[in-house]
């Protein structure tokens, strides 16, 4: 056994190719661009998805670097917000996020965040960091209440389900 | 192992993507979450030291994390070496138990009971020693490891007895990392084989389930202690070791189902003196551990959540340790240690008062069996037998108050009433401050005790000692946090702790006594940095020194910890090289005085293909001889020297 182990080996070794890995914003840009390729809305987006930063500049800016076909911008009032399929929380303070609860309250919007305290009064998905790696989580409850269906290979792939 | 969805590899999937914002393709989902961060991240989750999940930058507590990526590139096989990777953590083997030092307390006799481990948040200290099984007698395979949470000091005031030093948290994987199936086998050279296997599913409104069987046998392992030289090819056959441990568990909405099981097997050599002369027998261990355990969380309204379990443990030891009687020949003395209990608690999470985190938790435990029982194999009349009967019931309130945009405050208490050692209550306070966005100051000031268990209440009694009284520990710590770059960190904790009755072995009789007065401080420096390729360089050192009130130095307390672990993908090859260097200064244990070391460990981690994994380790490549004595009744033991070992792991689909 151990010698076939190593016959493996030794041809896999010609195979090879090298690893890529990324930065923490520009891995964060690019799943909430996927989450949005996963995520149904009641009339589905006329043209391109548009995504909406709430206190988030490192991911605005990371956008930015990468050339995703994408609409970005960074919501400064809300009354921007009928102008957003995706939103992206960066706000943690639970006061700020009380504020925004009743404008968000089932709007046909994709809430994401990357943190806890977001995720836990207003988000959807959550980004969740590890110190090698991010991963996600979903609440299908609050995707139900912004009228927004999460495709299965999304629902698949969530690290937690709830 | 490595459910090869869940680990991190230099996979081929991510090869065929050259870079981020270049690339034609964007990455599919999967690909970006074997994806490994080039920064050091910002926000890593925990949720050990507080009892819900909160960022490590808000934890008063410093929490120290290994990730199941972690565990494959390092290649660790057991929960020992998960936590010997830690800073100011130390192991020592005697062939048999792995024994883990925190802070430069390794008390010979100790059987990790002055670290509360917990697995998805429940208690699995066994109730006979308050043992934590961290070797081949563990509950649970590293391949079934999501992480583990390491929250350094004293963490009595939200989970009680035993958490003396810290608690550690072994989070499981579920449905999403084990998902669909896979296989993986394991040879190293000194004979050992282990074949594990998992499944799972997730179904498409969230429920889902999950599997997992691993068994390993090891036919001849090593000798932890020469053998004479006469006996010595009987003494390595006779020493050999079977586990096998299942893991089976489901959720459904709020509600999660799991159950653990593990047997291990063991045979030890021993030599007899019987008329016709010496005579080479076994001694016989067996170990049976049993976790149920159903949790739930509820959100009740938006601002307060409700989260619960309810569990089941059994854990049974038993030796049969032969003797040639003169009247039944060959026989054994045989000893069953049996623990059964069940404990529950009730976690009620309240956010609605503006910057406060409230949390109220009720626990209960009842040790329905504690019993040790010897007798001879041929005689069913009991030579000894102790039993007990413990029950805890602890309630704790917890309020973390965030009075300003930078600063926040912890304070905490638990009140615990014991049918065994009375009550007590449990302090604890903290400060954060978010000093600028780069830099963070903590403090934290704790208390924790340890009450005498049933081994050491049993081994006193047996000599007509009284039973120690609690331990108590009274801890100051402060860590200091700088993010000089997105790149590079660095972290310089101090810790001055002051320990009452401490429970110790006495050197010449064999029997526990509470000591006087011990001081101990100690000086924890980390450093992180990590580089575009995906290269990453940890290292760690700890001082630390601990005196009795004559000035005495602690039993096994080395004052000096290194550790260094580097990440090297090779670009060349798909292939991932880990090196390991663990090394520890020298340390008096009764009349030893053992020498330091530093052991090298390396690893090579192959991405043959999609579904492929192919792994190569090379544990003690310098094959260093490392002595410890754990146990004060047995010489010095040797730790295992080089070993080879090969892994294959198959993603079926």
């Amino acid at each position: 056994m151990v010698k076939s182990m190593l016959l493996i080996l030794v041809c896999s070794l010609g195979l090879s190719l090298p690893l890529q890995a990324a930065d923490e914003f520009s891995l964060k840009a690019t799943f909430l661009y996927r989450f949005a390729q996963f995520t149904e809305w009641p009339p589905p987006p006329r043209g391109q998805i548009r995504f909406c930063l709430l206190g988030h500049p490192a991911l605005l800016e990371a956008f930015s670097r990468l050339s995703l076909p994408v609409d970005v911008k960074d919501l400064s009032s809300k009354k921007l917000l009928n102008q957003c399929d995706v939103l992206m929380l960066g706000l943690s303070d639970r006061q700020l996020l009380a504020q925004w609860q009743a404008d968000l309250a089932g709007t046909p919007l994709l809430i994401v965040t990357d943190n806890n305290e977001a995720y836990r009064q207003l988000g959807t998905i959550q980004l969740v960091t590890s110190p090698d790696g991010i991963s996600f989580q979903v609440n299908l409850q609050r995707a139900a209440a912004h009228q927004i269906k999460l495709g299965s290979q999304l629902l698949k792939l969530a690290r937690r389900v709830d | 192992m490595l459910p090869a969805k869940a680990a991190r590899p230099a996979s081929l999937l991510l090869i065929l993507w050259p870079a981020f914002g270049q690339s034609q393709e964007t990455p599919s989902l999967e690909q970006l979450l074997n994806t490994p961060l080039t920064e050091i991240p910002t926000q890593i989750e925990v949720s050990t030291a507080s009892r819900f999940t909160q960022s490590s930058a808000q934890s008063a507590n410093l929490t120290y994390v290994v990730t199941a990526n972690d565990i494959v590139q390092f290649q660790y096989q057991t929960l020992a070496q998960i936590l010997q990777s830690l800073p100011g953590i130390y192991v020592s083997i005697d062939g048999a138990f792995q024994y883990v030092g925190v802070r430069g307390l390794g008390q010979p006799g100790d059987f990790n009971s002055r670290l509360l481990f917990l697995l998805d948040g429940v208690r699995i200290n066994e109730n006979i020693y308050d043992a934590g099984l961290l070797g081949s007698d563990a509950l649970i395979d590293v391949e079934n490891i999501d992480r583990v949470e390491f929250a350094a000091g004293p963490g009595a005031a939200v989970y009680g007895n035993n958490a003396f030093f810290g608690v550690v948290n072994i989070l499981t994987k579920t449905a999403q990392q084990l998902r669909g199936a896979g296989v993986k086998l394991s040879l190293q050279s000194d004979g050992a084989n282990k074949y594990f296997i998992h499944t799972a599913n997730r179904l498409e409104q969230g429920s889902e389930w999950w599997f997992s069987a691993g068994h390993q046998q090891h036919p001849q392992m090593p000798l932890a202690f020469p053998a004479p030289q006469r006996f010595a090819d009987q003494f390595e056959q006779l020493n050999n070791e079977h586990l096998t441990r299942l893991r089976l568990g489901g959720k459904h909405q709020g509600l999660r189902f799991q159950a653990l099981w593990s047997t291990q097997r063991r045979n030890s050599p021993d030599l007899l003196p019987t008329p016709q002369g010496w005579l080479t027998a076994p001694v016989q261990d067996q170990n049976d551990n049993l976790l149920l355990s159903l949790a739930h969380q509820h959100e009740l309204r938006d601002d307060l959540s409700l989260s619960g379990h309810l569990n089941y443990n059994s854990s049974e030891y038993q030796r049969a340790a032969p003797l040639f009687h003169p009247e039944w020949g060959l026989t054994s003395l045989d000893s069953d240690q049996l623990g059964r209990w069940y404990s529950g608690d009730l976690l009620l999470q309240y956010q609605g008062l503006a910057a406060h985190d409230l949390l109220a938790g009720v626990e209960f435990q009842d040790d329905v069996r504690q019993q040790i029982e010897v007798r001879f194999h041929h005689d069913a009349e009991l030579l000894q037998g102790y039993y007990g009967h413990n029950q805890r019931r602890s309630f704790f309130l917890q309020d973390q108050w965030q009075y300003s945009a930078t600063q926040s405050l912890l304070l905490g208490a638990r009140y615990d009433d014991t049918r065994v050692s009375g009550h007590r209550i449990s302090p604890r306070l903290g400060w954060i401050w978010q000093w600028s966005d780069t830099q963070q100051i903590k403090l934290l000031y704790g208390s924790a005790y340890r009450a005498a268990n049933l081994y050491e209440f049993a081994t006193n009694f047996s000599f007509d000692q009284p039973v120690p009284e609690d331990e108590v520990i009274n801890s100051a710590e402060i860590s200091y946090e700088q993010r000089l770059s997105t790149r590079f960190s660095y972290r310089l904790a101090w810790f001055d702790a002051g320990m009452r009755r401490l429970i110790r072995m006495t050197p010449d009789a064999a029997v526990f006594s509470n000591a006087q007065r011990i001081q101990q401080h100690g000086l924890n420096l980390d450093l992180d940095w990590r580089l575009d390729s995906g290269q990453m360089l940890t290292a760690a050192w700890s001082w630390q020194r601990g005196r009795d009130v004559s000035g005495y130095p602690l039993q096994n307390s080395p004052q000096h910890l290194l550790k260094l672990q580097l990440l090297q993908p090779l670009p060349m090859l798909s292939t991932e090289l880990s090196l390991q260097v663990l090394a520890l200064s020298r340390r008096q244990v009764g009349d030893s005085m053992l020498p330091g070391y530093g052991l090298i460990n390396a690893g090579l981690h192959f991405q043959l293909h999609e579904r492929h994994q192919l792994q190569l380790q090379l544990y003690n490549l310098l094959d260093k001889v490392v002595y410890d004595r754990p146990m004060l009744l047995n010489p010095p033991s040797m730790q295992p020297g080089r070993l080879f070992g090969l892994s294959w792991s198959w993603q079926l689909w």
